[in-house]
């Protein structure tokens, strides 16, 4: 499973370079996360100011992307939409990275009864879809930003979970484990040196992939009512709000459509090439 | 005529040249070996002929099959000649059949693709092959898949499927090389039966002179993607004339020059008693000045003042049989049981435990070589971890200098792996490929922290490198950077660091080409003399534990059935196990005996029975 | 075999317990008086007597426990708040809609994807492959209601040839109502499908490059004829284990999918009984769900032993 180079940076570097689809991911990705930053200082207009007198207002050079039909400015809102959603899968992948990945790594180092309760923990965890995970907190959390991270950060624990106990246990019963037993070093010290270090390049994937199905869930939660709740933007909400403007102002739906698309296909990409120029043994196999 | 011959072969992959005009032709009938070591092209030759090259490889030349060019055919020609007037035979049993399909349907399937015949015809026609290869229907039922079968079952299934239709030619890939010694000779004796009775030729390709001299009429010898040499099989071994084949042969029939230790050596080993303490010091000092003495720029000795296991002075326990040999047993196993649960057989019954190592005892002395031998399977490697304290015994006890393991403290258990290392099989697999050599090496002193400081850790270091005939300067490369060879003298210099009194090699050389087994085998007897190391050499190879060892036991199905000096167990074998691995272990001088009593084109009588399995 | 399905169905009955205990313990006892929760803050006293009263909320949060799951298990499902009608009555209609969303989007996902994927493996890297990659590619980014939206746009509003939502109901024909189903189908299937067939490509070239395949060719076999009869079976085995896993998808999906078009379905009726508070139909459907996930799961490792006969004898 591991990547059998040793880390060379500089020839990293120039692969990643010569690397299309990897160059096209990071661009992407870097784009929105620099309109989610920028969004923090300017924005064209205020996104949450209502102005019914400029309503459904086409693309102008005051409105680049024209206005809904509250007279709110579209590109504005774009981009506050960024911030929730980045936030929201950033934080939702934290808390899988966090928790699932020294779960997964526990398991497979003690194996037994533990790893196999943690591992059954695991699969109990991963019968509830976020979706239901958010309905069911909802009452705890009430809707917003936070319940839909807590929802989409719980699915993840298994995820990550899952990733490093099937990596590491491989890890476990190759020679270089074994000398490092015979060594005398215990498993806490074998895991930080040899077992976390051959996996990170798989954890690192995971995680832009969770990031791009974190951004896919937000939206899809806060375009139920289960995610972010009003004033504040989100591409989910500005697509349930078009919906019904279907007929009458397409371009509504396409714009925060689109940004959800470009957004996950950015990180995608990303995740792709980082796969392939970190881990030489699968990008052959592609 | 030749039935087959390859003219002027040049083959690339992406550009890259692989195959540089190689030519070389098998008679009708008769047995051609192909030798060469890995990356010699000898496999890439039997693929072109196939014409199942991997991507991006194109060929230019001729293959003649009985006067036709296979080049210039067409896939769909070669589809029809594939399997009908080529067949092929595998490395690999294990991963060659299609494990969702029964061994019927597939063999079958070579009917039915050719002839086009009915499904129960061509079943029916599978059984009758399976028989030929020493698997009846009546015992192995058509409808079995494949992991039902063992790896030597498996590979008489793939040979079935390549004798099917009497194929012209018959193409043999290391077909023996995965296999234990015991099936080896069986598969070889089938597939020697099997051309003879149908006058088929064969291209068996190996990189094991042993096999070529038993099997093959005549031999072509392949490096970097060129013929070397090629003749009769009694010419050939007679009186090579490429400096490369007299290297290959030497390589194959190598024996260490061991230089025998006859008391431990003067230097303190780890977990060894120090002279003066104790009752061990009375022999070390009776035989001081005897030993090499070794460069002190190598391993700087570290003195007695840090006498490990302080204060257990007291009398180590007499050997428990009463063996022969130098010093107190450093370890030694005591009817060592190890289990594994199996599958339960119904709902209601307990699960079948399975022993891997069954009531084992041995015993290795400081200095002292001894062999641990058997097929895969039978426990050796079940043992070895137990041995190192990686597993508990299930039943029994490991010592180590007359303790058992089972009542170590921590610190017990540090001096014991201070004073026992290991080197495994696999030199890819025992380096974290993303640490450097240096850091690799001193993986162990983590056994010594907080005696040793940044300087002295890097002296070590060197010192290691030094001894395994590495540059100091190695210690700044990555694992990848060396070769095969090279990681596995890393892999001994890893063990040497502590400077144990017994290193436990589990399969050191199984993994590497018969040049390079060859340096590695003469480094562990040099370094042996040198530190009075103790060796556990665990392997199936028996050419190799007659080199190195002393002492061998033999070992099967989790017993040790015999045990012995080397040299008597290997002249005069009691058991009879013993004996059928060594008849059926490949043996190049032995082989060339038998050639030299019968003609070079005799064939066995046509109408012989095949004997099957 | 009897052994390992014994051994799985007892691990299923044990997770089905402990989801239950998880789903009331969340929803029922953490955040607080149920009744409460379903009425609001403002609710009058005597009102919230009279409800905890009728739904036997007065008891012990263990007794309740038992109730529920003494009901579910022989369909009862509770009454519903809202509609004052047997949940279980009420989900059974909501099925109906559900059900047959999800397998036929389940079945074009398959049908799409294992083809799809079939052909970019066997076209590796030529241009087949790399339109096809390219498409998934974009199809694994778009959001499925999303999507939806789009499809109503084109298929409804501007060429008029599908209905742009609502179900008539079975009881209207075959045709008329699985009309309405056909855009909701494509919109969950085809982000689906483009997983899948990517999970398919990699585990043929994985299959492709096997020792047997080598052999099958070496048997005569043409490229096709290896794919058809030995690489493709082989190959099946992960697009199962991923079929498996997005099952949860599916549900998750159907439960958006249906607002979009505004079908009558088990999403619609829990996102209803969300805003009107309705805890006991909730809870119920929250149950019903995840239970057919861990069935499902269960289901596709039965069918792991059917194609794998080195499973077939584990214990």
């Amino acid at each position: 499973m591991s990547a059998t180079m040793a880390p060379g940076r500089r020839r990293l570097a120039i692969r990643a370079l010569g690397h299309p689809s990897f160059l096209l991911g990071a661009a992407i990705s870097l784009v929105v996360a620099a309109m989610a930053l920028l969004s923090f200082v300017w924005t064209p207009h205020d996104p949450t100011v209502l102005d019914i007198a400029r309503k459904l207002q086409p693309p102008s050079a005051t409105h680049w992307l024209g206005t809904d039909q509250y007279g709110r400015d579209v590109l504005s809102m774009i981009m506050h939409g960024a911030v929730t959603s980045m936030a929201v899968s950033f934080v939702a992948v934290g808390i899988g990275l966090g928790l699932g990945v020294p779960l997964g790594l526990l398991a497979a180092a003690q194996r037994g009864l533990v790893g196999e309760a943690v591992m059954r923990a695991n699969d109990f965890v991963f019968a509830f879809p976020a979706l239901i995970i958010a309905i069911m907190l909802r009452d705890i959390f009430g809707p917003g930003a936070v319940n839909a991270m807590v929802a989409i950060g719980i699915f993840n624990v298994p995820v990550f979970a899952r990733l490093a106990y099937g990596a590491a246990l491989p890890l476990w019963t190759r020679e270089f484990v074994m000398a490092a037993r015979v060594a005398g070093k215990g498993g806490g010290l074998i895991t930080l040196e040899h077992i976390l270090p051959n996996m990170l390049s798989l954890v690192i994937v995971q995680a832009t992939i969770q990031l791009s199905l974190g951004v896919l869930a937000e939206a899809a939660l806060s375009y139920v009512g289960l995610g972010v709740q009003p004033p504040a933007p989100s591409w989910g909400r500005m697509l349930n709000e078009a919906q019904t403007l279907m007929a009458l102002a397409p371009r509504l739906a396409l714009v925060p459509g689109l940004a959800i698309v470009v957004t996950v296909m950015g990180l995608n990409l990303l995740g792709d090439g980082l796969r392939d120029l970190l881990d030489p043994r699968l990008a052959r196999e592609r | 005529m030749a039935m087959f011959s390859v003219e002027g072969l040049d083959l690339s992959i992406y550009g890259l040249p692989i195959l540089k005009g190689v030519s070389l032709s098998v008679g009708e009938g008769e047995i051609l070996g192909l030798v060469g070591e890995s990356g010699s092209g000898k496999s890439m030759t039997a693929l072109a002929a196939m014409q199942l090259m991997p991507r991006g490889a194109s060929a230019t030349g001729r293959i003649l099959l009985d006067g036709e060019d296979l080049l210039s055919k067409s896939e769909v020609q070669m589809c029809a000649l594939r399997g009908r007037d080529i067949g092929m035979i595998f490395q690999e049993p294990m991963t060659a059949l299609n494990p969702l399909k029964t061994i019927g349907a597939q063999v079958a399937e070579c009917f039915a693709q050719h002839l086009g015949a009915r499904r129960a015809e061509c079943m029916a026609w599978a059984g009758q092959a399976l028989e030929r290869v020493g698997l009846p229907p009546s015992r192995f039922p058509l409808d079995r898949y494949p992991h039902e079968l063992s790896g030597g079952q498996r590979q008489r299934v793939v040979i079935a499927m390549a004798v099917a239709l009497k194929p012209k030619l018959i193409i043999a890939d290391e077909p023996t090389t995965a296999l234990d010694v015991t099936t080896q000779a069986q598969i070889l004796e089938l597939m020697r039966e099997l051309v003879a009775e149908e006058g088929t030729s064969l291209l068996i390709i190996t990189h094991d002179l042993a096999v070529v001299a038993e099997m093959a009429d005549r031999v072509t010898v392949m490096r970097y993607g060129e013929v070397v040499e090629e003749g009769t099989t009694a010419a050939f071994f007679s009186g090579m004339r490429h400096p490369y084949s007299k290297a290959l042969l030497e390589a194959s029939t190598h024996v260490p020059a061991r230089r025998k230790l006859t008391a431990p050596p003067i230097l303190p080993r780890e977990g060894e008693v120090a002279p003066h303490s104790g009752d061990g010091g009375g022999d070390a000092a009776a035989v001081e000045g005897t030993a090499p003495s070794p460069d002190p720029t190598r391993l700087a000795p570290r003195g007695a003042s840090h006498p490990p296991l302080k204060g257990r002075d007291q009398p180590y326990p007499s050997p428990s049989r009463g063996e022969e040999g130098p010093g107190t047993p450093i370890l030694v196993a005591q009817s060592v049981v190890r289990e594994y649960r199996g599958r339960r057989r119904s709902l209601f019954s307990a699960p079948e435990k399975r022993r891997a190592v069954d009531a084992v005892s041995l015993a290795v002395r400081p200095g002292e070589s001894v062999g641990l031998v058997g097929e895969s399977g039978c426990g050796k490697s079940t043992l070895a971890r137990t041995l190192m304290a990686l597993e508990p015994p299930q039943g029994g006890a490991v010592l180590f200098r007359g303790r058992s393991l089972a009542g170590f403290s921590a610190a017990d258990l540090t001096a014991m792996r201070r004073a026992v290392q290991v080197v495994f099989q696999d030199p890819y697999g025992s380096f974290d490929p993303r640490h450097k050599a240096g850091r690799l090496v001193a993986e162990p002193l983590h056994l010594l922290r907080g005696e040793i400081d940044a300087a002295e850790r890097n002296r070590r270091i060197a010192a290691v490198l030094r001894d395994v005939g590495l540059k100091p300067e190695d210690a700044d490369k990555y694992p990848h950077e060396f070769s095969g060879g090279q990681r596995q003298r890393l892999a001994i210099a890893r063990a040497l660091i502590t400077r144990p009194s017994l290193i436990i090699l589990d399969e050191p050389v199984s993994a590497l080409d018969v040049s390079i087994r060859a340096q590695v085998l003469d480094l562990l007897a040099d370094l042996q003399a040198e530190h009075g190391l103790a060796y556990l050499f665990i392997s199936h190879d028996l050419t190799v534990v007659r080199a190195i060892t002393d002492r061998v036991l033999v070992m099967r199905a989790g017993r040790i059935v015999e045990e012995g000096p080397t040299a008597e167990v290997f002249a005069a074998p009691r058991h009879a196990y013993t004996r059928e691995l060594l008849a059926a272990a490949p043996d190049l001088s032995r082989a060339l005996a038998a050639r030299a009593m019968r003609p070079a084109w005799e064939s066995p009588a046509a109408g012989e029975v095949p004997s099957g399995g | 075999m009897l052994v390992y399905l014994a051994k799985r169905l007892a691990s299923l009955a044990a997770t089905l317990v402990i989801a239950s205990l998880v789903i009331f313990a969340v929803m029922e006892v953490l955040p607080g008086d149920p009744a409460e929760i379903m009425l609001g803050t403002n609710a009058r006293p005597d009102t919230l007597a009279a409800l905890r009263a009728d739904f036997g909320l007065d008891r012990p949060a263990p007794e309740r426990y038992a109730a529920w799951v003494a009901g579910f298990v022989q369909g009862d499902l509770g009454r519903s708040y809202t509609y004052s009608v047997p949940v279980g009555e009420l989900v059974a209609q909501r099925l109906w809609v559900s059900l047959p969303l999800a397998a036929i989007s389940l079945l074009l996902t398959v049908l799409i994807a294992v083809p799809v994927g079939a052909l970019a493996a066997t076209r590796r890297n030529g241009p087949a492959d790399v339109g096809i990659m390219a498409a998934t590619q974009v199809g694994i980014a778009v959001p499925n209601f999303w999507f939806a939206m789009l499809l109503v746009f084109v298929f409804a509003v501007s060429l008029r040839l599908l209905p742009a939502g609502g179900f008539p109901g079975w009881g209207a024909g075959l045709w008329p109502a699985g009309r309405s189903l056909i855009l909701p189908a494509v919109a969950l299937a085809l982000p689906q499908a483009s997983i899948l067939a990517r999970v398919m490509r990699s585990s043929l070239i994985d299959a492709l490059g096997e020792d047997y395949v080598r052999t099958a060719r070496a048997k005569g076999l043409s490229r096709s004829e290896v794919v058809r009869r030995h690489a493709l079976r082989n190959a099946l085995i992960p697009v199962l284990t991923i079929m498996g896993l997005q099952f949860s998808f599916l549900l998750a999906g159907t439960i958006i999918i249906e607002n979009v078009f505004f079908l009558p379905g088990l999403g619609r009726l829990v996102f209803q009984a969300i805003t009107q508070r309705d805890l006991i139909v909730v809870k119920s459907i929250v149950m019903l769900l995840v239970a057919s996930v861990v069935i499902v799961n269960f289901l596709v490792e039965v069918a792991y032993a059917a194609v794998d006969p080195r499973l077939r004898r584990r214990a």
